[in-house]
């Protein structure tokens, strides 16, 4: 429960950061809302002997458009998330996912940057931003380079950012008109607490036939990472979204993934909920009533 | 019914500021002068042989001022109730979490850091975790006895096979009780300080100040005198906080040291080696005719008493037999079973073996119900136990509130409407509870209570009692009675916190005795306090004591209101009269109860019994098997309610936890450990988990209460759990029998019933 | 080896040195001396350790006490004056919100945080504010029920 003694540095710059980085390479970490961190340095799962803190790095910081897309600094906190009136230009659902990390108290601490380099397959921001296609900047003493998110992830806890590279901020495409989106969580109560399953979705509708032009289906807590189930959009695409095809999305989105058992659910039980949260976050987004239980 | 000026009226808490403000001190935020802080350290195997331990580079560790084995101490095997414990293992651990060492050091980290350096060579034992196979010959034995079977209740009336034949319809299932967790949001923790003269003060939460001292001097080879226990506030127990190895190990720590040292269990370590509830297997067969009569009944229990036995051998005696006072069985055949097993040692959760057997009897009448075409709520009614009846073990009912609690929570609820709409996957479900208030089998010497009221020069009036206000309001309802007693306000009774060097011997704060047995000690000390006071008052008016009435802080003669003097005036003036002494009222008050024949356990063991009858509204999602709960109405027997609101909260606590353990909480273990030691994962209700609760009370007062008032504390969950699962029932027609009733089951059970 | 550390707790400002693994926690409870605010997890799960930082509730468990450096915390304690509660105090004991007090200090600050930013909250937006702060006492419905006299 108590931490190991560890040095600590709080560098005012990117630089500072990365040179820090460079410097204590291996057996350093890096710290922002310290939600993640802290929890894992307490149990004694890692013991870090430098944490560099990051929240007074103002290259890290920001939330704002960036063309016709939008730019989220690493630093943005899921209550600044939740709560800004830019996402809702079309970027709704990852306001809506930051709404469901943790409680509020996690909320005013947690960073998106963070969420994402934890590399949870539950991570709830991960699903949303799979779905509106973001991309992540990793930024080294190298030099920047930007990749798709999906490429981000390898598996549990486990990311292709190099040790001495920073998640420096998301950047996100403009969402195409007449979109509409949803994200659906699955937990054990109704609120603090990680996903068994969860889905994000974001289709784009024809305005005059309703038939679906583009989808985009992020699966959490169901596969090693967080899962873009391209089969799943395959079949959304050029169909209207009528009950059977529904039913048919949430069947095989069921055969994308590949969930695990542990203490909070059975692999069965999350493929089998996969199935109904993909059925009923399509529902969701098409505005039509679904049950209130439990998401 | 303001026949009275405090008792019946929703005060507020006489410590709610100090709670509010944070100004509260709380065990774990104690500070001495000199303090060490000390942690254990707890066995990694379920059941192993120490070979050695090696404390020496802890020892050198800066910082570290003791650690200290069970070669620290006099090795003297004690316990609650049978003599299995020892303060640390002496040659084996039983159970993941067992206390094999103890560390004082400056501060929090060294203490753990020198957790990390003391060596232990264990050799690990098989072990076994579940009671039915711990109970099989050839099971490894978990203690020196020939077998891993701790206690065996045996019980019979009538002939139950005949009676079972003369039934329309038998029911019978087995159902299994897991264990839950009390997640009291302030971990166990103790503050145990040493004088000179080797004397133990232990600040500790703690439910039985005075019993503990028992076993702990036994275990620690002192006198009785040298051990000292004083309770300040904590932070909720729910029965969990009673004997602990924690304090002790504090204690062998603060003796070596001769330094006061705080010990806190981590939450990981409190899930480890807390107290929770004893699981168990219940095998029960009801027989009723199809009139609704129930003919006879036959059970079997089996409970886990893990690693060493807390209380669970009572809890399952009480399992076996409590719910015979609640209906008319008629014809009894009852087994109870408690084994060790090598898992965490199970001990008191609100309900004491009576929450689990109700979760089996209340499902299975819910059944027999349905069998027979009669509705639930009359079925109960029809059965129930009546005013001034006395049931088949001699309980003598003095008040029965239950017909009047089923009416009430039908009413509340719209049962009739509800039940007649058979809507799929949305349904109702009732269930009902006895319980005691105080149980002279659960006490040893002697179960009464005691206070003692002091009357100051200023007219402030402090009280002193022996029991332990573990949140539930004790303090605030004691002063209440006080007040009511005197004729006085409630702001002038100031609730002093238990301190066994000068408070009364209490038995403590468990089996729901507070409010009649603390209540009533207090009670018959404001009395002796008040008949003082009167004496003195009358010789200054001029008056016969007799004549005297106080009321509104004045004493005055009745029927000439200007004749009197202020409450205060008298206090002030006899104390000047007396040679400075005040005025000290004492009182006790011991019902005639027994301890039952230990054979037939025949015997009336509670001055007053509560019951309920509880209303649950649930709707199922049939996708992903969660339960919505919509509406809840739970009605309770409470004799006399001495504090509506604290009542109410009482009940809504309570039924909260019970959902809880119906439908999110369960200790999930492999081989013997505890895989989820947390909150992340040992899931409690938050706020947006549990619908509106809303408490009726039924007050048909209660003879042997103080002004009426029984118990709440543990019947407020009691009937939670077969309520939830009778409307789930109700709803989708698939019966659970096994707690907790999670989605992934009631899919399956959905998938099944296809 | 230890850090400097400047922190605003309860408008008091506290000059002090420490190592760098003390949470904000650790040092609000021991260096501070205010025990208001309690340790019920250490993990962020509880909540029984809020309190306000730069107005905004957190969990002090899982803050790196100099992650804190130069910022302003309000714990329980900062809500009264002297013998004075703060309105939230006296709503929750007028209600029979506390039973054994031990989530309250959190319980309260949550709901300060909630009320600076919607004074007239519903019940549903009530509980969700409170999602962060366990109660095993009391069920929340009193809690709930107080803070919603305050709207009154």
């Amino acid at each position: 429960m108590r931490m190991r003694k560890f040095e600590f540095f709080s560098p005012a710059s990117l630089d500072g950061a990365l040179e820090l980085l460079e410097q204590y390479g291996d057996e350093a970490k890096l710290i922002a809302g310290g939600t993640d961190l802290l929890v894992q340095m307490k149990s004694k799962l890692i013991a870090p002997k430098q944490v560099i803190n990051l929240l007074g790095v103002p290259e890290l910081s920001g939330l704002g458009q960036n063309g016709k897309g939008l730019r989220v600094g690493a630093l943005t906190k899921h209550a600044a998330l939740e709560n800004s009136p830019l996402l809702r230009k079309g970027w709704g659902i990852l306001a809506a996912a930051a709404h469901k990390v943790g409680s509020p108290q996690i909320r005013n601490l947690g960073t998106v940057g963070g969420n994402v380099g934890n590399a949870s397959p539950a991570a709830d921001t991960a699903l949303a931003l799979l779905a509106l296609e973001a991309s992540v900047v990793l930024i080294s003493r190298r030099g920047e380079r930007r990749i798709p998110l999906e490429s981000f992830f390898v598996g549990p806890g486990v990311t292709v950012l190099k040790k001495d590279e920073i998640l420096k901020e998301i950047l996100l495409p403009e969402v195409p008109a007449n979109s509409v989106a949803a994200y659906l969580k699955l937990g054990r109560r109704k609120s603090l607490d990680l996903a068994l399953a969860s889905t994000a979705v974001l289709l784009t509708l024809n305005p005059q036939t309703g038939v679906c032009e583009r989808a985009r289906v992020a699966l959490g807590a169901v596969s090693p990472t967080p899962l873009r189930a391209r089969e799943t959009e395959k079949l959304l695409i050029g169909k209207t979204l009528d009950e059977k095809v529904i039913q048919e999305a949430g069947k095989v989105a069921q055969g994308e993934c590949q969930p695990i058992s542990d203490i909070r659910a059975s692999a069965e039980y999350r493929k089998e909920m996969i199935k109904v949260l993909v059925g009923r976050a399509i529902q969701k987004a098409m505005g039509i009533p679904i049950p209130p239980t439990g998401i | 019914m303001d026949k009275y000026h405090v008792v019946g009226h929703s005060l507020p808490q006489i410590d709610g500021r100090e709670r509010a403000s944070g100004a509260a001190e709380f065990v774990s935020d104690m500070k001495l002068p000199g303090m060490l802080y000390g942690r254990i350290l707890r066995s990694p195997h379920p059941h192993a042989r120490i070979r050695h331990i090696d404390t020496s580079k802890a020892r050198r560790l800066p910082g570290v001022k003791a650690v200290v084995t069970v070669q620290d101490t006099p090795q003297i095997p004690f316990g609650p109730r049978t003599d299995d414990w020892m303060i640390m293992a002496l040659d084996k651990v039983r159970f993941v979490g067992d206390e094999v060492a103890g560390v004082a050091a400056v501060d929090e980290d060294t203490a753990e850091e020198a957790l990390s350096l003391i060596q232990v060579e264990y050799e690990p034992l098989p072990a076994v975790f579940d009671p039915l196979e711990a109970m099989k010959p050839g099971a490894p034995l978990i203690h020196d006895k020939e077998r891993n079977i701790v206690s065996e209740f045996k019980l019979a009336k009538g002939d139950v096979e005949k009676a079972f034949q003369e039934s329309d319809v038998v029911h019978s299932d087995r159902y299994y009780t897991n264990q839950v967790y009390q997640a009291y949001l302030e971990p166990m923790a103790c503050v145990v300080q040493p004088d000179l003269a080797g004397k133990l003060t232990f600040f500790i939460s703690t439910q039985i100040p005075s019993m503990t001292r028992l076993p702990y001097a036994k275990a620690l080879g002192l006198p009785l005198e040298k051990v000292r226990v004083v309770v300040p506030y904590y932070g909720g127990a729910f029965g969990a906080k009673m004997e602990t190895n924690l304090h002790l190990v504090a204690a062998v720590l603060a003796q070596k040291t001769r330094k006061p040292v705080r010990m806190v269990n981590p939450r990981e370590e409190d899930f480890m080696a807390g107290n929770p509830r004893v699981p168990m297997y219940i095998d029960l067969k009801i027989g009723a005719k199809k009139g609704g009569t129930l003919m006879g009944k036959e059970v079997r229990v089996i409970g886990a008493a893990g690693g060493r036995v807390v209380y669970s051998m009572v809890i399952v005696a009480t399992a076996c037999y409590r719910p015979d006072s609640l209906y008319h069985f008629q014809n009894l055949k009852t087994e109870g079973v408690t084994v060790y097993t090598n898992t965490v040692p199970t001990s008191c959760f609100r309900g004491f073996g009576n929450a689990q057997m109700t979760f089996a009897i209340e499902s299975s009448l819910d059944m027999i119900a349905e069998a027979i075409g009669m509705d639930p709520a009359e079925l109960r009614i029809k059965n129930g136990l009546k005013t001034g009846e006395v049931s088949i073990h001699g309980w003598k009912i003095g008040s029965s509130g239950l017909a009047e609690c089923v009416r009430k929570a039908v009413e509340a609820s719209g049962w009739q409407e509800k039940r007649g709409q058979k809507r799929f996957a949305r349904g109702i479900g009732l269930a009902c509870c006895n319980h005691v208030s105080g149980n002279r089998a659960f006490a040893r010497e002697f179960d009464g209570g005691a206070g003692i009221v002091r009357i100051s020069r200023e007219g402030k009036v402090l009280v002193y009692h022996g029991e332990s206000d573990m949140g539930q309001g004790q303090k605030t309802i004691f002063a209440q009675i006080v007040a009511e007693e005197l004729g006085i306000s409630l702001d002038q009774i100031e609730v002093a916190p238990v301190d066994t060097d000068i408070s009364p011997f209490g038995m403590g704060s468990f089996a729901t005795r507070g409010t009649v047995f603390g209540g009533n000690g207090v009670k018959a000390a404001a009395a002796d306090a008040k008949r003082q006071i009167l004496e003195l008052a009358a010789e200054m008016l001029e008056a016969n004591p007799k004549d005297l009435e106080i009321k509104e802080g004045k004493i005055f003669v009745q029927g000439s209101p200007e004749k009197s003097l202020p409450f205060q005036k008298v206090a002030e003036l006899g104390l000047y009269k007396r040679g400075g002494a005040p005025i000290v009222g004492t009182g006790f008050w011991v019902p005639d109860t027994v301890i039952p024949d230990p054979v037939t356990k025949f015997g009336n063991i509670s001055p007053a019994y509560p019951f309920a009858c509880q209303i649950c509204e649930a709707e199922v999602d049939t996708e992903t098997g969660q339960v919505n709960l919509l509406n809840y109405v739970a009605a309770h027997d409470v004799g006399r309610a001495i504090n509506p609101q604290t009542t109410e909260g009482q009940i809504q606590g309570g039924v909260a936890q019970g959902i809880g353990w119906a439908l999110t909480e369960n200790m999930v273990t492999e081989k013997g450990k505890v895989l989820n030691p947390n909150f992340r994962d040992y899931v409690i209700p938050g706020p947006l988990d549990l619908p509106p609760i809303k408490p009726i009370l039924v007050e048909p007062g209660e003879p042997n209460g103080p002004f009426g008032a029984k118990g709440i504390g543990e019947p407020a969950l009691n009937p939670a759990p077969a309520a939830v699962a009778n409307a789930i029932y109700n709803a989708i027609g698939v019966r659970f029998t096994e707690l907790p009733i999670t989605p992934e089951k009631i899919l399956k059970g959905l998938k099944e019933k296809k | 080896m230890k850090y400097p550390l400047t922190i605003t707790v309860n408008e008091e400002v506290y000059e002090l040195e420490v190592p760098a693994n003390r949470t904000l926690l650790d040092v609000i409870r021991e260096e501070c001396g205010l025990t208001g605010t309690k340790q019920g997890c250490g993990n962020g799960e509880c909540g029984a350790c809020t309190v306000l930082l730069d107005g905004e509730p957190v969990n002090a468990c899982l803050v790196l006490a100099l992650q804190a450096n130069g910022k302003r915390v309000v714990t329980v304690e900062g809500l009264s004056e002297g013998e004075k509660l703060h309105p939230i105090q006296e709503v929750f004991i007028a209600h029979g919100a506390i039973q054994c007090g031990f989530c309250t200090p959190g319980m309260v600050l949550s709901t300060k945080a909630l009320l600076d930013k919607n004074p007239h909250p519903q019940e549903l937006e009530i509980r969700e504010a409170l999602t962060g702060n366990l109660c095993r006492c009391t069920g929340y419905q009193k809690i709930v029920e107080a803070i919603l006299s305050l709207k009154a």
